[in-house]
């Protein structure tokens, strides 16, 4: 699903991501674990299409994001760790705006919206200005347009921040569930024991460069995942 | 306590200078020196110039006549009114919509400290606006007039004084801005109708100053005996800086005691207003949802649409030119045949009325030059630029829509003005033709090249929307040269005129323009995308 070859980005004289590969196949969710400014929000933003790296590869389903971009953006939804919308927008016309976007029918968009908002029970803010939610309600509109065009792969900066339990636990079944459909999550968090408990693989980075990667149990073994990752981040 | 608030309130006025908003980094010393005489200069000179030469004009036949006081209550009022003026929207940001009240509310700090840093920083806004006109005002009469310690201690006091003024009315207009703004619901059209009638006034005040001025001095007798008689305020106020003491304590105990009043009657409230959070307009979404399918260019341009109505920062420093053009537009209505036959007699030609069908293609294209809608329309993306770089669509179609607001809101009221002025003036089939699509040409000339320029130097690192809008050289450099092409085709009709045949000459700047804009909407269909994709 997601496929990321030799990786590579540079700010000034610093590697964010250096010579980083990864692949994520469906049906996967792909916890990627590090320290502040160890890259992790580069190699999310690379993957997203919204930095340009300096070289290596990204495929999304066998499609180069180099090469195609727009068709790569049509198959996956990316989510900010800080979910800047547009202000100046209701909710509501913010998801009809992602919605014309993707071309998503009618039909469609007024399903999917009606459910996910109630799902994440926002239905009744749809109507007002996104400069009046809060943090967590921006982040709920956030998700719900990015699962209007049933995207593929699901690419997440920090997705729980900001959002109450009730709503974290929605977001960890809709997770499963994308999987479950032959989807791929690819998402970045500092919680380790929602990665612990959530993620089927996970990739640790340092500095930039990708240090551990595996399957739960071949990265923790009998440890707990914040015990593997503070002696990794100690070395 | 006290200290270190007015040293951070200090700090946050004069940021400018100290901090390149757009680098994020501390300027360096020289950089810093470099803003402050810039802003000396412009402030001191320029603007202080202005009222020295003002004051200078007035001084000598008022107190020639024994009318000092007249004199200083006029210049004392102005200085009120643009120290109001000024300071007004500073002092509903700074006293009831800092950022910082939260924060400050939540530290050990008396209320009434915060609150009195907050006053003592509207004090020093409004003591540089009214200082700006008072101090050269209070120079020359020192000059003009025979120099006594006293006058020259009055003058200090009354300076003092107008500030505190100044800082009492600021502080109950901001109340009600506060207030009101806290209650309103379509805060962006109400605020841009608001500024439009004070752009107005300021106009009409500013065309009728220099009329107004003259019939004061010339019955400056008559006035001063009515102001006396009816008005002693007014006479006190002015009378109080030319060195009658008396007048001079009324002043400044009715100056301390409104302050005071000020003080109190804020105190009572300030904790309310700042720590209440602005109403919006909140309306429940019942009912299923019944969204309709647009195309990606319509939403697109719909996004652009609302952002720019979203704003009425945006809207009024990037596209007041249209009230100016449509302005033009009934002109031409009212008074057109008056103005062509001025046009047409401007130009000694056989030919004159072609000629003055040139000029007003020039003039149009002046008009739409006040416009400059795209040219801070990327910065003005900031941090949800990711959104559209997600997106999957060609990033070509978003400069598209940014230009397509910018041709609506300049490109229609101009092509009014045009099919006016073609009613009117009845040109040949050439220049008729011309003066329709030569100001379109340049129209769409603006907007692509603001958008290029903007493309060049982005700002997307703010927080404040002013910042990219207002403090962004490349909106100045975009109008400024849209200004001086639209000058420059009017000075070619003057000076080729007789040269070169008006239609060769509109001909030749009409594919001059065409090959411009061609060249640059294919850089922006190749390099401006990728530049845009790539911030």
């Amino acid at each position: 699903m997601l496929k990321i070859n030799n990786l590579t980005k540079t700010y000034g004289d610093k590697k964010a991501v250096d010579n980083l590969s990864l692949n994520i196949l469906p049906g996967e969710i792909y916890g990627f674990i590090g320290h502040n400014g160890a890259g992790k929000t580069t190699t999310i933003k690379s993957v997203a299409g919204i930095l340009q790296f300096d070289s290596g590869e990204i495929f999304i389903n066998g499609t180069s994001l180099k090469e195609n971009p727009i068709e790569c953006k049509k198959q996956i939804a990316y989510i900010p760790d800080n979910p800047d919308l547009y202000e100046f927008m209701s909710g509501i016309k913010y998801l009809n705006f992602i919605a014309d976007i993707f071309g998503i029918s009618a039909k469609e968009r007024n399903e999917k919206i009606e459910k996910l908002a109630e799902l994440f029970e926002i239905k009744k803010d749809l109507n007002n200005p996104i400069s009046a939610y809060s943090h967590g309600m921006k982040q709920k509109l956030a998700i719900i347009s990015a699962l209007i065009h049933n995207p593929k792969l699901i690419i997440m900066d920090e997705p729980f921040v900001g959002l109450d339990p009730k709503a974290s636990h929605i977001l960890k079944g809709l997770m499963r569930d994308i999987c479950n459909s032959g989807g791929a999550i690819f998402f970045s968090t500092h919680v380790l024991e929602v990665a612990e408990k959530l993620c089927d693989k996970i990739a640790i980075i340092k500095n930039g460069k990708l240090i551990k990667t595996g399957t739960m149990e071949e990265v923790k073994g009998d440890e707990s995942l914040e015990n593997v990752f503070l002696e990794l981040e100690a070395e | 306590m006290l200290k270190v608030l007015l040293k951070k309130q200090m700090f946050e006025m004069f940021r400018s200078f100290f901090y390149n908003q757009k680098s994020g980094k501390m300027r360096s010393v020289a950089s810093s020196a470099m803003f402050i005489i810039f802003y000396a200069i412009l402030l001191v000179c320029i603007i202080g110039g202005m009222f020295f030469g003002l004051a200078f004009s007035m001084c000598g036949s008022l107190c020639a006549a024994g009318m000092d006081w007249l004199y200083f209550s006029i210049f004392g009022l102005i200085a009120v009114a643009f120290g109001v003026f000024g300071s007004v929207f500073n002092t509903f940001q700074g006293l009831y919509m800092a950022k910082d009240n939260d924060l400050l509310l939540s530290m050990p700090i008396p209320v009434s400290v915060i609150m009195f840093s907050r006053l003592l920083g509207v004090y020093i806004m409004g003591f540089m606006f009214s200082g700006i006109i008072l101090i050269p005002v209070a120079a020359v009469y020192l000059i003009v007039t025979p120099f006594t310690v006293l006058k020259l201690l009055s003058n200090i006091l009354f300076i003092l004084s107008v500030s505190i003024i100044i800082l009492v009315i600021s502080c109950a207009l901001g109340y009600v801005v506060a207030k009101i703004s806290n209650k309103l619901k379509n805060k962006s059209i109400i605020t841009v109708f608001i500024a439009l009638i004070a752009f107005g006034l300021y106009y009409y005040i500013y065309f009728k100053a220099n009329e107004v001025i003259g019939y004061l001095v010339a019955n400056a007798a008559s006035i001063g005996a009515k102001i006396k008689g009816s008005a002693y305020i007014l006479y006190a106020f002015g009378n109080s800086a030319a060195g009658n003491i008396l007048n001079l304590a009324e002043v400044i105990t009715v100056s301390v005691l409104a302050f005071l009043l000020t003080y109190y009657l804020i105190k009572r409230s300030f904790l309310k207003i700042a720590t209440s959070t602005p109403k919006t307009a909140k309306v429940e979404f019942k009912g299923n949802v019944s969204l309709k399918k647009s195309g990606v260019k319509k939403a697109l341009f719909e996004k652009e649409w609302k952002r720019f109505l979203s704003s009425p920062n945006y809207i009024l420093n990037c596209a007041l030119g249209t009230v100016f053009i449509l302005a033009a537009a009934v002109m031409l209505i009212v008074k057109g045949n008056e103005f062509l036959t001025v046009l047409s007699s401007i130009f000694n030609y056989k030919n004159g009325n072609d000629y003055a069908a040139g000029l007003i293609i020039g003039i149009l294209c002046l008009l739409a030059s006040l416009n400059g809608i795209t040219a801070p329309s990327i910065s003005l993306e900031g941090k949800n630029i990711y959104i559209l770089q997600s997106l999957p669509i060609n990033l070509f179609l978003s400069l598209k829509a940014k230009v397509k607001v910018h041709i609506l809101v300049t490109g229609i009221p101009i092509l009014l003005c045009s099919v006016i002025s073609l009613i009117m003036l009845k040109p040949t089939v050439f220049l008729g033709i011309s003066l329709i699509v030569l100001p379109q040409l340049f129209v769409l000339f603006t907007a692509l090249f603001g958008l290029t320029v903007n493309l060049k130097r982005p700002n997307l690192n703010w927080t404040n929307e002013i910042v990219p809008i207002k403090q962004n050289l490349g909106v100045v450099i975009v109008m400024f040269s849209n200004m001086i092409i639209g000058a420059l085709f009017i000075a070619g009709l003057f000076l080729l005129g007789s040269f070169i045949n008006i239609n060769l000459y509109v001909v030749l700047f009409t594919a001059v323009m065409l090959i411009v804009n061609i060249l640059i909407f294919n850089w922006l269909k190749v390099k401006g995308t990728k530049i845009f994709a790539s911030l």
